[in-house]
């Protein structure tokens, strides 16, 4: 099989411009799905509410379709929708000219805290509740019972899952090409359908994502190792 | 906002039918991930370390890969491949069959590891009580260790088949007409009109879809814990 080795080079150097993009959607969305996704975890653990309940049916549904539906549910169809409506009643905001970016960070937000809680319901639910329940008699309010108590304990048993999590991300970033946003995939598409050297550039972007899930693996492995030293203490 | 009920519903009986179509990869592709997975699975628990190595590289490999960059690796990439090494020529083949290699792909690496795990969680010694009582190694494992692994294994297999029909909806973006196809067409057939009520059944079948099968899962799994 012939593949042109200064395609590849062309093409790696141009979807080098995409990796910030990927970088940056990764890292916000980690930043705001792990915390909410330990409250969703929480609420839906006490079973009791009507909150508990919405939040189950909300998992259940990110759970239940895919990626690609929500993205083109949220971004394609709500926005004609929206426009719509405001053009009857004469509002002026202008939906079509929220950057894919956004919606991005939105839609990706919103699926990692329902996969995030799913797996810190398990590693919460493992922590014996007597923890919670002493940390509540000598005084601590609930927060600082779950902030300093439970979940550092729960850590041990969340960061195997948390790995899967982490790559899982990376891998569904690379569905933002619908979005129109110029990540690593999108680049990619471009180079590739502009000389149709697809193969080679889409080897070169499958590398690249190789390299990063498992480098951030190797990363989880050596934080696993370090708690359960911690632990053993 | 505008949101026609009525069209809801007559675009949900219209897309329904091509759940066929996911149904039949999903099918297949757990099948051959099952056959394949299992071939991994034993690779990586050989004792030989080079099997054991290309085993644990291979699901390393296509572990990390997203499924689009795979979907279109396989697309664009394996007719010219196979074409200049085997000269078989599947250029003019349908595009359901590049779902399915890339659908059995990810399920064999995700389900070797279910596997490899289920067979490593049976206890020796049940094998061993069966050989010693007369049993051949083959009925062995087909009478005694195969059914204790499919008893741990099931809520994972569950889990792999939801995970097959969601990535499998990729296929759209190589023309695939399935669910999502279907639903594509129509949208652009109806100018866009009708965008949020199509978009909105077709969440619902995928809902309605994982729903169902996690509630099959469950009733398999206390039918299988029979006795327990």
């Amino acid at each position: 099989m012939k593949l042109d080795h200064n395609f590849i080079k062309n093409t790696f150097i141009a979807v080098l411009a995409g990796v910030p993009v990927t970088f940056k959607l990764i890292l916000v969305v980690l930043l705001f799905s792990i915390p909410l996704g330990v409250v969703v975890a929480i609420v839906r653990m006490n079973k009791s509410g009507v909150l508990s309940k919405i939040f189950s049916v909300y998992v259940s549904f990110i759970r239940g379709t895919p990626a690609m539906v929500q993205i083109y549910l949220l971004y394609n169809a709500l926005p004609v929708v929206i426009m719509r409506f405001f053009q009857e009643k004469g509002i002026g905001i202008d939906v079509y000219g929220i950057k894919g970016m956004t919606y991005a960070y939105f839609i990706l937000t919103a699926t990692y805290i329902a996969v995030m809680s799913e797996s810190f319901r398990g590693g919460l639910s493992a922590v014996d509740k007597g923890q919670l329940e002493a940390a509540k008699s000598i005084g601590l309010t609930p927060f600082q019972g779950y902030y300093r108590i439970v979940i550092p304990q729960a850590m041990a048993n969340i960061l195997p899952v948390l790995a899967n999590n982490v790559t899982g991300l990376v891998k569904m970033s690379s569905l933002v090409f619908a979005m129109s946003v110029f990540d690593i995939t999108a680049i990619a598409k471009t180079e590739g359908a502009r000389h149709t050297t697809y193969v080679e550039a889409y080897l070169v972007i499958a590398v690249m994502y190789i390299t990063l899930n498992l480098t951030i693996e190797l990363i989880f492995k050596l934080l696993e190792k370090r708690i359960k030293e911690y632990h053993a203490l | 906002m505008r949101f026609d009920i009525v069209y809801l519903w007559k675009y949900f009986w219209k897309i329904l039918p091509y759940l066929r179509v996911t149904l039949e990869y999903a099918g297949l592709s757990l099948l051959f991930g099952l056959i394949f997975g299992s071939i991994l699975a034993a690779f990586k628990l050989q004792k030989y370390r080079i099997i054991r190595y290309f085993g644990v590289v291979y699901t390393a490999v296509f572990r990390s890969i997203p499924p689009v960059v795979l979907l279109f690796l396989v697309y664009y990439g394996l007719p010219q491949l196979l074409l200049n090494t085997v000269g078989i020529d599947i250029q003019n083949e349908e595009k359901i069959l590049y779902v399915i290699i890339t659908i059995s792909i990810l399920s064999m690496v995700s389900l070797s590891e279910v596997i490899r795990s289920a067979y490593t969680s049976i206890d020796k010694g049940q094998y061993e009580a069966a050989i010693s009582s007369g049993l051949l190694p083959i009925q062995a494992m087909v009478r005694i260790v195969i059914p204790q692994m499919i008893y741990v294994a099931l809520p994972n297999i569950g889990n792999i088949v939801i995970y097959l029909i969601k990535e499998g909806s990729l296929g759209f973006t190589i023309g695939l007409v399935d669910v999502f196809g279907k639903a594509n067409s129509l949208n652009q057939n109806s100018y866009s009109n009708y965008i949020l009520e199509i978009y909105t059944a077709l969440a619902l079948i995928y809902w309605f879809t994982s729903i169902l099968l996690e509630k099959g899962m469950k009733l398999i799994e206390r039918r299988v814990s029979y006795g327990r």
